[in-house]
């Protein structure tokens, strides 16, 4: 996490320009512009009220806030918005769908669309309209918002987790290019280990981080909590050839990633303790602001996710997507918003913004200024296209998201990993879980 | 000097044994909440009873709002002043005027209504939060301080009533007999003889209310949003939403806000003790 210094802002300031991206009178012009020819005007006097997660970019809140700006001159839209931490967001908009009131628009993580699909308003016009204009929606994303054929909400961004490396540890261990494949991956961990320059990856109740590992071994291994039709099909030959290998993986861990959690190792890596570790750019992030950990910083490299058994990557990274409730009183204003911001003059401004945090799910920003402005941030432009929704090949909604919340992919390899249960004990825990919820 | 019997160091001993355990058990989460305050970031968690080097930085950082997180923390602090101030008033008032009209007055159905304010107590506050939250919408006091005014009103005013009535019954009735045959009005009764003898059960029910929105974090997360109106409970809840949350200054922000409550309450111990115990044993 970054302090909202003078020095943060002048960098992102300097990092828009860099990027080409409209700021000032240009923008509102842009907006005016805009307004007039989009599909969608917004009603006289609107006012929307918009909850968003809370953001952990400066740079990025202030793009955003720009946005906003532009959006309430060109149309007159009254603009409320206000934002809550992660784990709140789901709640608060749980109890606006639900009576009907406080929220026009709220903007959340994963399934958010899909928990209270009665209660949105249909977004097909506006994918098609900016999935048409920006070279379509990557997989993941459109899965994660998508009810059959309509959009219950628009996937504007992935919080993307790669793999942060310290580079001249893996040289040492003897590897010249970053492991592309699981057994590659284990043999560096193990040899990493050897040199006292271990890898860590948490299997403790980490939301993002531990969630994200081990459903990428999961679903490498060619495992899957549910199957299409969502029922549970955990107790696999594939779910146990995971754990082996997750265990594997785990022998060469640096003490303690059981109980860690998704600060840990952040927090590991920065004092040097880790040097192999899933995360987002953030760890690299503060290294680059931190003028003591400038060796650090140059030495952190970033690598995706080998890929597994199955052949193609499996990846679970964490959509951010968009949703207007039906009962709002502007739904044109509310549709004009969305659309606006995922117009590249405000989003490739926003993606510079947001340093590598958040990722594209169209298409056409492969080419946005930010995956070129320091090539250590390009892997996370993957994100979004190497990614399967958090359901895997299950139907995105409650009970996956549940099923996520509740830790149930993470227990089971940390139970077994630990020694708490044996492989078949983990799985079967595992599995009565899942039963409860998909039942 | 005489010697205590063996029983008598007994039960002392039985004491300790449970009073030693129940301290250090209440004493540990906020010296905990103390040490993180006082550790630098780097070692606060390096699971040491003492810091090497113990620093008032993260006081630093928080009193001049330094870090992205703590941008609003005097306006936060603020709101929580006043929503806790408004409350401990409003819940007075109502209160006070509630008590004196069934106890004193003996208006028409104030059992009616001293039950149903116990009533309100069968359900748990934070089942009413998603109605509340309905009405707050309805009224267009979303996102307003009022709105988590009121609703805290009206969470502590039926508790409220009823000390206050409890303390009142125990006022003898000969002194409204002896002011009413001076010619004292009801209003003269209540301001001039009421007011003054309830005095101590006042200062509880009022430092109870205040302590109680002061605290609050459900409807205040519920019903304020924005930065700029919520209060300080709600605005440390963002210190989580990053996946490298800043614990110091989360514990240091935390023990200032816990200071408040604890000046009051050892202020008025005195009065909340027999204010809230007021008419709990008939004479």
């Amino acid at each position: 996490m970054n302090d909202f210094t003078r020095r943060t802002l002048l960098q992102g300031g300097t990092a828009l320009a860099a990027a080409g991206a409209l700021t000032g009178p240009a923008l509102f012009d842009f907006a005016k512009a805009w307004a007039q020819t989009a599909p969608w005007k917004a009603e006289k006097d609107a006012k929307l009220t918009l909850m968003r997660w809370k953001r952990f970019v400066p740079a990025e809140d202030a793009a955003f806030n720009e946005m906003v700006a532009a959006f309430k001159a060109a149309t007159g839209t009254d603009m409320n918005v206000f934002s809550e931490s992660f784990e709140d967001v789901q709640p608060k908009a749980s109890v606006a769908a639900n009576t009907g009131s406080g929220l026009d628009l709220a903007w959340g993580l994963h399934t958010l669309p899909q928990l209270f699909p009665t209660q949105v308003l249909m977004m097909n016009d506006v994918a098609d309209y900016l999935g048409k204009k920006y070279g379509g929606w990557t997989d993941a994303a459109a899965a994660t918002c998508k009810q059959g054929n309509n959009w219950l909400g628009i996937p504007v961004a992935t919080i993307g987790g790669y793999l942060n490396y310290r580079k001249s540890a893996v040289d040492k261990a003897g590897f010249k290019e970053f492991p592309k494949d699981f057994p590659g991956f284990l043999e560096m961990c193990k040899a990493l280990k050897a040199n006292n320059t271990p890898a860590g990856f948490a299997l403790g109740h980490a939301s993002g981080d531990a969630n994200s590992w081990l459903h990428w071994v999961l679903w490498g291994h060619g495992a899957y909590t549910v199957d299409k039709d969502d029922k549970v099909i955990i107790n696999s030959p594939e779910t146990m050839k995971a754990l082996e290998y997750c265990k594997a993986l785990s022998d060469t861990f640096i003490p303690g990633v059981a109980s860690w959690n998704d600060s840990s190792n952040n927090k590991a890596f920065l004092a040097g303790e880790l040097y192999c570790t899933g995360n987002g750019i953030s760890i690299y992030v503060a290294a680059k602001d931190d003028p003591t950990k400038k060796d650090l910083a140059e030495d952190t490299y970033h690598a995706l996710w080998p890929v597994g058994p199955v052949g193609h990557p499996t990846e679970l990274q964490l959509c951010v997507p968009i949703l207007a409730f039906k009962f709002t009183k502007y739904p044109n204003a509310a549709k004009a918003f969305i659309a606006f911001m995922l117009e590249k003059e405000n989003f490739d401004k926003w993606l510079t913004g947001a340093r590598g945090y958040l990722t594209h799910t169209l298409n056409a920003y492969d080419a946005s200024p930010v995956w070129t402005a320091d090539p250590k941030n390009y892997v996370f432009s993957q994100a979004s296209k190497r990614a399967l929704p958090a359901s895997g090949i299950g139907t995105p909604g409650e009970k996956a998201a549940t099923a996520i919340a509740d830790f149930l992919v993470v227990d089971m390899f940390a139970n077994y990993c630990t020694g708490r249960e044996d492989a078949k004990g983990a799985i079967a825990i595992a599995e009565r879980q899942l039963k409860r919820i998909y039942r | 000097m005489r010697l205590p019997s063996l029983r008598a160091v007994g039960t002392e001993a039985k004491l300790l044994l449970i009073g030693i355990p129940v301290l250090i058990w209440t004493m540990l989460p906020l010296y905990h909440m103390f040490l993180f305050s006082i550790s630098p970031k780097d070692s606060a968690f390096s699971g040491k009873l003492w810091p090497d080097h113990p620093t008032l930085h993260n006081f630093e950082v928080v009193l001049k709002q330094q870090h992205y997180y703590l941008s609003h923390f005097w306006l936060q602090l603020w709101n929580s002043l006043l929503i806790a101030v408004a409350t401990g008033v409003f819940t007075l008032l109502i209160a006070t005027f509630a008590a004196f009209a069934i106890s004193r007055l003996r208006v028409k159905c104030g059992r009616l209504v001293m039950n149903l304010a116990l009533f309100t107590y069968f359900i748990p506050a934070a089942f009413l939060a998603v109605p509340m939250y309905r009405t707050m919408g309805s009224y267009g006091l979303l996102n307003s301080q009022w709105a988590l005014t009121l609703a805290m009103v009206t969470i502590a005013t039926p508790y409220s009533i009823w000390v206050l009535k409890q303390s009142s019954d125990q006022l003898p009735v000969e002194l409204d007999e002896a002011a009413i045959m001076d010619g004292a009005s009801p209003m003269q009764l209540f301001w001039l003889v009421y007011i003054p003898l309830m005095a101590p059960a006042l200062v509880a029910v009022g430092t109870y209310a205040l302590l109680l929105a002061w605290n609050e974090y459900l409807y205040a997360f519920l019903l304020l949003s924005k930065d700029t109106s919520v209060t300080l409970p709600v605005g440390l809840g963002n210190f989580l939403a990053a996946d490298d949350s800043p614990w110091e200054l989360l514990m240091t922000t935390g023990l200032i806000y816990a200071l408040p409550p604890a000046a009051i309450y050892y202020t008025f111990k005195r009065y909340m003790v027999s204010g809230l115990t007021a008419g709990a044993v008939k004479s």
